[in-house]
Parts: structure tokens; C-alpha cells; sequence
């Protein structure tokens, strides 16, 4: 196992955010997260990237226990993430926010930065044609010297996933990529999902809404709903289950389906 | 004991002084996020005003008092609808910039008017010592000061909980843009904060001039910050958290005076505030912020 | 490796040379009235003040209020240095160590607002700056050993021109390599959005502690060159006026742009000394003014562009093939 949670619990306050969560994310996997709003779902990823410090549980990843740290300790291991709400350096460029991406790769310290050594210039050629390497595949390399802000909000989610993926990560958390695309594009976006598991070899832990798109790429998929989890298994498992629909649709809107 | 009961009534009279200046602060700040730099230059112009009204008119205290407040306010509108309403969509820190430039217009006006001397404020009230229990007395200016103080503050804690209008200034501070589409005038609001905020600057720069009173266009920037820190130690943006942050920094400022040398005062005063920030950010009263990630 | 162009990559280096050439013909041949070779020094002492400040609150996009405190000590270490330590007839060769001595005990006290800095942000960290500077004022002021509160006296006159201008250009490269490199880009990132700066493996504490004493290094020495300017300093020289001061040239030249800065700096100094003449009239006028551009033009003179010339020269080639690409020309030779 990739990822390993264990009786994940979070409180704020009164509010029993993530009650005894377990999740397990196989290495290589496409893994999804499901519930209604409000279940808890992003406050799962904020655990794991250490945004959030949890209650109680553990959270192993690689078979080490990531609570207690720096959420950029948490990169450094391999676990890279995108946001519900878009997250991007809005006023650099497209290229800064995957260059920025780089911060623990670049492989030359501070003096030497001062300096401008000959190493680094060479370092900040490489970290730039990797970056444009990266934004070729998301279709987004001549946008390179656009503000983030002036993308097409595709582009945007697109970009954040591209700066994800410049930390070289084991594990990408995806949350909610296709909020607020039409059908076409989230049919494209799970193709490419799918590539980017292939290509870049990293285990995909994804958030969504969007249930024909989980149904048709997740191998695996856990559902929680008020903080607990109350479901796990296929698609197929998933999709029958009828504390599932509950959820989703009330008690009176299963009776009616 | 009583040395240390006499100086909390010290602590209070300054605390109170703290206190009006830091509202202003908060309410500001809760309305608009702006940290209105220029508030302690305009307690100072409200220390003058006072100054001209008592040599020029000779009235007595209260209507003194009530002048100074009525034109320092006006003061603080129009400094409002010059300085800060054409940059209420510019980035914040051209609005930071702006109110300190105000500032320092004002601390120089002073200075070009009315000239870098010192001025002495006349006293408004007959001079009385009351005898407390315990042994303690206590002045008439500082029964003034208390008194006057927590009355202002008690009427404005009343007029923000139980008038509808003081329902908008607090509907304001969570959400700007939902307060227009209910049919209240921002505008109106925001002018009524800022005439508020700086009429009871006004009247802690009277009743500065009566209980320390020698008066200069430079006081309102060491006061103005240490009310600022006041209004941020009690947590900004609350109303209640200004009225104790004040009283805090004034007992903080008179039990280390007491105690220390008085170089140390403001030393001490500082870093203790220094060390509450880092270990409470968000202040005695503050709301936590919870950041949604 | 890349290569640019041999104008490019000269022209930058080569003009900076001919304004040292400059910096030392004027006061060794008198080219030009000792009073304007003064508000040089000041503009260039400013120039410094400027940069640095900006660092953290332009770049990096926090509200620290308190910067005359790290010229305090920069000024206070390097006066005691030069005139307690370092024998007299040694000054003019050791005035670069006493000033990096000042420089250090800023850049070493700028961690008292550093680490604050990671729990706290924009209004909060302004009070903690606000705090530090009258703290340093405070302590200054109750060490008798220095003068306390009378000042600190008897230092050479050890700042010329052509030491201010080299300290300016030193300033400036190190801000600038510092913000176009890979340990700086983080400073850019914590401006945007510090969490998910943090989130994308950007290590934001190393980052604002490198921020926050880097810019304190620079100030303390502007501190050092100010004090062997006038010979004279007090606590006084160094309060919440004189933070403001810097915060409006900060702001005047426009945040994150290091040309803003030269701009606002300069731009200031002169304006502060044109008006001279005006008495205190002057500093009636003068905020009136700041005012009005504010109004007319928030984000500051250069907003939040940089000159080109600013830009390190490889990120300049290297922007200028990626534009060409992008106009279809791929695979183009450079510049």
C-alpha cells in the first residue's frame, strides 16, 4: 500500500470533521473519494498534506507516518495535490508557477544563488526546458509568459496539475479537477488523468463530483458522508450501495429513485 | 497594596485614554480593513481643537468636550471621503500608504499653524482630591477621565448592539458587498464610522490635555501606535477587545513605570505585547480566523 | 549553455563600471557642489533602504513597519567597531568589515521578527515589526556605554560616494539574484499564496527567515554608511518617522520592482531637499502629494514591472526565445 490511513479522526470544535476514517491507496492505483458536500472529503487531503494536524490515527505513506509534518516535508516525500477552489500563483507566469514548483529539485543553495555561478545558470536552464517540458503536455506551453490569472479556467485546473506534477510526486491528490467543465472536457480529463498515470508512473487519489467520470476510470472507490466512511470497494460495489444513495439523494429521494 | 491600587487607578486613567483612541482603530478596521494610520495624528488635532475651543470660547468642560468631538468628527469624514473612498478598491497597502501620508499632513499642518512649541492645556474642572477607602485618593481628573470614558464607551457599545444602525457597522465588517443589496448605504456607514471613531479620539484628546497637559503635534504617533497595539492586543475588529485592549496596555505601561526605570517603560510595554501576539495572534477577543484550505 | 547576445550580456556590467569610473572622479576631482554630492550619498543610502524593505514587503508581500530598527543597529555595531575597535589609521581599509559587521548584527536581531513571522501575518506582523524598531530604540536608549540617549559620536568620515555607489550596487545584484533564483522564487510564491506556496514544496519558513535577514543585512549596512556620513547618530534618527519614511519610498516606487525603488528612493531624497526652501511647509506638501499619486496611481509609480535591465541577463534570453517560440518561430536562434 501506497497510502495508508488508520482511524483518522479530526474535531473542529464541535464539529466531528473525520471520524474514524480508514483508506487504503494501492501503489499504481486510481483511487477515488466520493460523498456529499460537506463530508469531509477535502479535509482528508488537508490531513494528509499536513494543512491540518489530525486528533487522533495515522497517515502512512511509504510506510512512514507523515503527521506532525511541514506540509513541504510532505512534498518532499512524494505527495503533491491540487485544490477545490484553484490555488494558483495569479500574477507570475505560467512558467514561474511550474518553475516555483522546483524549489526542493533545483540542486544549488543560496551563495551559489548570490553568485550566479555557472552551475546555476545551467540548473535554471534545465528547471525552465523541464518546465516547458511539463506545460507541452497539458497543452499549455504557449501560454508560458501569460499571467496565471488570464487563463480559461480549463487551462487554469490544467496548470495546477502541471505545477503538481514538477515535484516529481508518488502520489497526486486530485480535488475536484472537473468542477465547473462540460461533458467534453471532463470526458478529456479523465483521459488524461489516466495518461498522467501512465506517463508519470504517480498513484491517483482523486476528489469528485463528477460520477460518470469516477465510475468509468477509479478501480477502487471509498465514500464517506459526514466525516465517516461508509462504503468502499468497485465501482460496481459503490454504485449499488444503498447507504450510498442515501447519501446522496435522502432517504425520501432513494425511495422515490 | 495601596501603592499598587494607587497606581491602578493611574493605570485606569491612562487605560481609558488608550481605550477611546483605540476604537477608533478597531471600527475602522472591522468596516474597512484598514489600519487608519492617520488616527493618532487625528486624537492629537482633537488635543488642539479642545486647546482653541478652551482658550478661545471658555466654556466649560462638557460643552467643550462636546464641541471638540462634533468638529474632530467632522475632521475624520472628510478626511474619509478625500483620502480613503477613492482607494476602497485600490490595493490595500495604497490605502496604508494614504493614511500614513495623512498623518504626517496633519502632524506638519500642526506644526506649520501652530508652531513646534509645547502648549499648555488649561484645566476645564476645579481640582479635587477624593478620599477612597484603603487610604487611596483619587483626583478629580481622574474621576473625569474614568468617568467620562466609560460612559462614551458604554453609549457605543449600546448604539452597535441595540440600533439597527449600528447592526449595518457590524453586518459590514463580515461581509461588504451582501450590506448594499439590503438597502443600507454603505457609504453612510463607513462616514458614520469614521466620525465616530474620531469624535472619541477628540474626546481622549481633551481629556489628555486635562490629566497630562502639555500638548505637541508629535504626541499622536508614539500614542497612536501603543492604541493601535491596544486595538490589536484586544484583538482588532472588536469593539469590546479596543475598550480591554486598552485598559491592558494601560496597566501594562503604569505597573512596569512603577517597578523600572522609565526608559524601560515603553521597553517593557512592547515586548510583552510582542510576546502576547506570538502566542495569541488573533488577540484577547479576536475571532480565529480558520483558513479554508 | 545559452548564449545572448554580447550586447546584452555586457551592456549591464559595462555601464555599472563607467558609474563607479564616475562615482570616483567626482569628489577626487570636485566635478560637482559637495552638497549635491551629499544628497547622492543620501539618495543612494535610501536606494539601499528601499531595496531591502522591498524584498519583504514588496516581493514577498508582508507589512513590516519597523525597518529604521535594523538600520539602528547596523548603524550602531559599525560606529562601535570603527570607533572602539578598529585603530583610526585602519578605518578606511576595514570600513567594508565593520559595515558587514552591522550588517550581520542586523541580519542576526531580524530573526526576532523572522520567526514571528510564521505563525503571523500582514497586520499582525506589522505591529511585531512596529514593536522591534521602538524595542531597539528602547534598548539603544538604556545602554550608556553607547550614549544612550544622548547618541553615539566620533566616527570618521568614512563614507564617500564611491563606497555608497558600490554598496548600492551590491545591494541591488544580490537582490536580484536572489529573487531570480530558485531560493528566491519562493519569496515571490509566499506573496501569492503562501499555503499552497508551502504545498507545492516551497520550504516557506527557510524562505522568510532567508527574506527577512537578507533585507536586514542591507539596511544595517545603509545604517553603517549613514553613520560614517554624519558622524553623529541617535536614537532618535532611527524611530517610527524614519520607518515610515521607507515605507513611503517603498510604496511611492512601486512594490516588487527593484527599478521602483531606485525611483522612489530617488525620487523622495530630491524631492524632500527641493523643498527645503519651503520650511516645515514642506512636509505639508509633500504627503499631500503622496496622496494624490496614491489615489491616481495605487500600485506605485512602476507597479509591479521591473525594467528589463533588472532582469538578469540568461532569464532575459532565455523569456526573449520563449516569446519568439510562441510567435511561431520555433527553435529560432536567440536574441
Amino acid at each position: 500500500m501506497l497510502l495508508e490511513i488508520r482511524d483518522l479522526n479530526l474535531r473542529f470544535g464541535g464539529l466531528h470533521a473525520v471520524r474514524n476514517v480508514n483508506l487504503q491507496v494501492p501503489e499504481g492505483g486510481l483511487v477515488g473519494l466520493i460523498g456529499p458536500n460537506g463530508a469531509g472529503k477535502t479535509t482528508v487531503f488537508n490531513l494528509i498534506t499536513g494543512v491540518y494536524q489530525p486528533d487522533s490515527g495515522d497517515i502512512r505513506f511509504r510506510g512512514r507516518s507523515l503527521v506532525g509534518l511541514l506540509p513541504s516535508q510532505i512534498v518532499a516525500r512524494g505527495v503533491a495535490r491540487t485544490f477545490q477552489t484553484i490555488r494558483l500563483f495569479r500574477d507570475l507566469t505560467v512558467l514561474d508557477n511550474v518553475r516555483i514548483a522546483h524549489y526542493q529539485r533545483a540542486r544549488y543553495g543560496l551563495w551559489p544563488a548570490f553568485l550566479r555561478t555557472a552551475r546555476v545558470l545551467d540548473r535554471e536552464q534545465q528547471i525552465t526546458e523541464r518546465s516547458m517540458r511539463l506545460l507541452e503536455v497539458f497543452d499549455l506551453a504557449d501560454l508560458a509568459l501569460e499571467p496565471a490569472r488570464s487563463l480559461p479556467y480549463g487551462a487554469q485546473r490544467k496548470l495546477e496539475m502541471a505545477r503538481a506534477l514538477a515535484t516529481t510526486p508518488r502520489l497526486l491528490l486530485l480535488d475536484e479537477p472537473a468542477a465547473g467543465m462540460n461533458p467534453a472536457e471532463v470526458g478529456q480529463l479523465a483521459e488524461l488523468i489516466q495518461n498522467i498515470r501512465d506517463r508519470f508512473g504517480v498513484t491517483v487519489l482523486l476528489i469528485e463530483h463528477q460520477m460518470k467520470m469516477v465510475m468509468s476510470i477509479c478501480e477502487r472507490i471509498t465514500v464517506l458522508d459526514f466525516g465517516q466512511v461508509i462504503a468502499e470497494g468497485t465501482p460496481e460495489d459503490v454504485r449499488n450501495n444503498p447507504r450510498v444513495l442515501e447519501a446522496y439523494l435522502g432517504r425520501r429521494g432513494v425511495a422515490m429513485a | 497594596m495601596e501603592f499598587w491600587l494607587q497606581q491602578t487607578l493611574n493605570a485606569l486613567q491612562l487605560g481609558s485614554i488608550y481605550a477611546l483612541i483605540a476604537l477608533g482603530y478597531t471600527m475602522v478596521y472591522g468596516i474597512l480593513r484598514l489600519i487608519n494610520f492617520a488616527h493618532g495624528d487625528i486624537f492629537m488635532v482633537g488635543a488642539f481643537i479642545g486647546l482653541a475651543a478652551a482658550l478661545s470660547l471658555r466654556l466649560p468642560m462638557v460643552p467643550t468636550l462636546l464641541l471638540t468631538m462634533a468638529a474632530t468628527a467632522l475632521l475624520g469624514v472628510l478626511i474619509e471621503r478625500l483620502a480613503y473612498k477613492p482607494l476602497r478598491n485600490a490595493p490595500r497597502v495604497s490605502a496604508v500608504i494614504t493614511a500614513l501620508g495623512v498623518g504626517i499632513f496633519l502632524e506638519h499642518f500642526v506644526l506649520a499653524t501652530v508652531g513646534a512649541e509645547p502648549r499648555a492645556f488649561p484645566a476645564l474642572i476645579a481640582a479635587h482630591r477624593f478620599d477612597l477607602p484603603g487610604g487611596l485618593t483619587m483626583s478629580s481628573v481622574q474621576l473625569l477621565i474614568i468617568g467620562v470614558s466609560v460612559l462614551l464607551m458604554m453609549a457605543l457599545d449600546w448604539f452597535i448592539r441595540g440600533t439597527l444602525t449600528g447592526m449595518a457597522m457590524r453586518a459590514i465588517s463580515w461581509d461588504r458587498s451582501v450590506v448594499p443589496l439590503m438597502g443600507i448605504s454603505v457609504d453612510r456607514i463607513i462616514s458614520l464610522t469614521f466620525a465616530l471613531g474620531s469624535g472619541l479620539a477628540a474626546a481622549g484628546g481633551v481629556l489628555f490635555g486635562q490629566a497630562y497637559p502639555i500638548i505637541d503635534a508629535y504626541m499622536g504617533i508614539l500614542i497612536g501606535w501603543k492604541a493601535f497595539i491596544a486595538a490589536v492586543v484586544g484583538g482588532i475588529g472588536n469593539v469590546r477587545g479596543a475598550m480591554l485592549g486598552g485598559y491592558i496596555l494601560g496597566v501594562t505601561e503604569i505597573y512596569v513605570a512603577a517597578v523600572l526605570p522609565s526608559t524601560y517603560r515603553d521597553f517593557v510595554a512592547f515586548t510583552l505585547l510582542l510576546l502576547l501576539l506570538v502566542f495569541r495572534p488573533t488577540g484577547v477577543l479576536g475571532r480565529v480566523q480558520a483558513q479554508k484550505v | 549553455m545559452q548564449q545572448a547576445s554580447w550586447t546584452s550580456r555586457w551592456a549591464m556590467p559595462l555601464a555599472v563600471l563607467a558609474g563607479l569610473g564616475l562615482a570616483w572622479a567626482i569628489p577626487r576631482y570636485e566635478l560637482i557642489n559637495p552638497y549635491y554630492e551629499l544628497v547622492l550619498m543620501y539618495i543612494g543610502i535610501n536606494i539601499m533602504l528601499t531595496v531591502s524593505l522591498n524584498l519583504v514587503n514588496g516581493h514577498m508581500g508582508e507589512f513590516a513597519v519597523g525597518h529604521a530598527g535594523f538600520m539602528a543597529v547596523g548603524a550602531y555595531v559599525a560606529s562601535v567597531l570603527t570607533v572602539r575597535l578598529i585603530p583610526w589609521d585602519w578605518g578606511p581599509v576595514l570600513f567594508p568589515l565593520a559595515l558587514i559587521g552591522g550588517g550581520t548584527g542586523a541580519g542576526i536581531v531580524a530573526l526576532l521578527v523572522a520567526i514571528p513571522s510564521f505563525r503571523t501575518r500582514g497586520d499582525y506582523l506589522a505591529i511585531v515589526t512596529l514593536a522591534l524598531n521602538m524595542i531597539v530604540k528602547s534598548v539603544i536608549e538604556n545602554i550608556e556605554a553607547i550614549g544612550g540617549p544622548r547618541g553615539f559620536l566620533g566616527m570618521n568620515r568614512l563614507t564617500t560616494l564611491p563606497w555608497v555607489y558600490v554598496w548600492v550596487i551590491v545591494t541591488l545584484w544580490a537582490i536580484r539574484n536572489f529573487i531570480y533564483s530558485n531560493p528566491g522564487r519562493g519569496v515571490l510564491a509566499i506573496r501569492e499564496d503562501e499555503v499552497a506556496a508551502e504545498l507545492v514544496g516551497v520550504r516557506t519558513r527557510e524562505v522568510k527567515v532567508r527574506a527577512f535577514i537578507l533585507s536586514a543585512f542591507f539596511a544595517g549596512v545603509a545604517g553603517g554608511l549613514f553613520a560614517h556620513l554624519l558622524q553623529f547618530i541617535h536614537p532618535r534618527n532611527f524611530d517610527i518617522i524614519k520607518s515610515t519614511e521607507i515605507l513611503v519610498m517603498v510604496y511611492l516606487g512601486g512594490i516588487g520592482s527593484l527599478m521602483g525603488s531606485i525611483l522612489g528612493a530617488s525620487i523622495f531624497t530630491v524631492l524632500l531637499e527641493a523643498l527645503r526652501f519651503m520650511g516645515v511647509w514642506r512636509m505639508v506638501l509633500a504627503p499631500l502629494l503622496l496622496v494624490l499619486l496614491m489615489i491616481l496611481r495605487p500600485t506605485g509609480i512602476m507597479g509591479l514591472r521591473e525594467w528589463r535591465g533588472l532582469i538578469p541577463a540568461d532569464e532575459r534570453w532565455r523569456l526573449g526565445r520563449l516569446r519568439a517560440r510562441k510567435g511561431g518561430t520555433a527553435g529560432a536562434a536567440g536574441d
